[in-house]
């Protein structure tokens, strides 16, 4: 803060005096015990064992305790979710693979190319589905 | 003792514990604090009984609220902020919206002959004031809080309080040398 000029000088003073009228006379043991008896405060919910937590605190934590628990929950069944592709091939007996007529541009892909990473299914059983071993499967080998 | 007068050590720990409930360390606070609360209620209001009033009720709010204080250092413009909002409400309820104080002068009407203002004169420059700025030039004049704090007790920054204040004290001069 600036230094005070006259004028601030005069009005801080005459401040000062009129505020005298102010009442400043208290009993502090009286208000707290007068507040205490009246409004004591409540225990919190943890009781005394609040480990010192703010009611802010607390929140807090309780939603990275959800969160957590969420984010468990989902990694567990996840787990067991079936995460790559099952690629059904419809085959009639005695017909095998035979590559493109045309070789394409992007590469030669026959008809029964899987996706990368694709599974022939019966090799690993699957939701909702019966273990079936397709003949050209490694299975069957 | 006064506000300054504890360490700031002592204050956190004893806000702590009078948040908390302990009836002991709430009596420090008062003890620390009571006249200036008391000085900022009579300087909004210029009534000792509704002044008396309004910090009578303003350690009920601190009683219920000080455990939600985030920062100890800081309770004296906070219990200052609240005795103001508390003063502000009960001289609304008393006068209705119109919230200037009465020029009538308890006492000597001349007051200090030494500070070249008079007592009713600073009484009527005051009423001009809305409360919210009778409440800043106590606290800043009177009580000495700093520019930061004054920024914590009217929920602004330092720069913004600093200005309000220039501009209160411009508009008190006028009021007071130009009558």
């Amino acid at each position: 803060m600036a230094e005070r000029d006259r004028f601030e000088l005069d009005l801080a003073a005459a401040l000062r005096a009129y505020l005298e009228d102010a009442p400043t006379e208290v009993r502090p043991t009286e208000i707290a015990r007068q507040l205490a008896t009246a409004y004591p405060h409540r225990q919190s919910a943890l009781g005394r064992w609040g480990f010192g937590l703010t009611p802010a605190m607390a929140w807090v934590l309780l939603l990275v305790g959800l969160l957590l628990a969420l984010l468990v929950g989902g990694l567990l069944v996840g787990i067991q979710r079936p995460d790559q592709a099952v690629v059904v091939v419809p085959q009639s007996p005695g017909t095998s693979p035979t590559p493109a007529r045309s070789p394409s541009p992007w590469g030669t892909a026959t008809a029964w190319d899987a996706p990368r990473g694709a599974v022939p299914f019966g090799s690993r059983p699957c939701w909702g589905t019966e273990w079936i071993v397709q003949p050209w499967s490694t299975n069957a080998l | 003792m006064n506000g300054q007068a504890m360490g700031s050590r002592t204050v956190a720990s004893i806000v702590a514990l009078a948040g908390a409930g302990d009836e002991a360390a709430f009596a420090q606070l008062v003890a620390a604090h009571h006249a200036d609360m008391a000085r900022v209620a009579f300087a909004v209001c210029g009534d000792r009984e509704l002044a008396e009033d309004a910090v009578q009720s303003s350690w009920l709010v601190a009683w219920r609220k000080l455990h939600s204080l985030r920062d100890p250092d800081r309770v004296r413009p906070w219990l200052l902020a609240v005795t103001a909002n508390e003063a502000r409400q009960l001289l609304r309820r008393r006068h209705g919206p119109v919230v200037e104080i009465d020029v009538e002068v308890p006492g000597d009407p001349h007051g200090d002959p030494s500070t070249g203002i008079e007592r009713l004169d600073l009484r009527r420059a005051l009423a001009h004031l809305s409360p919210d700025d009778r409440a800043l030039v106590a606290m800043h004049y009177v009580i000495d809080l700093s520019s930061d704090e004054l920024g914590v007790a009217i929920g602004a920054s330092p720069s913004a309080a600093r200005m309000r204040l220039s501009r209160i004290v411009d508009r008190l001069k006028k009021e007071l040398r130009d009558g």
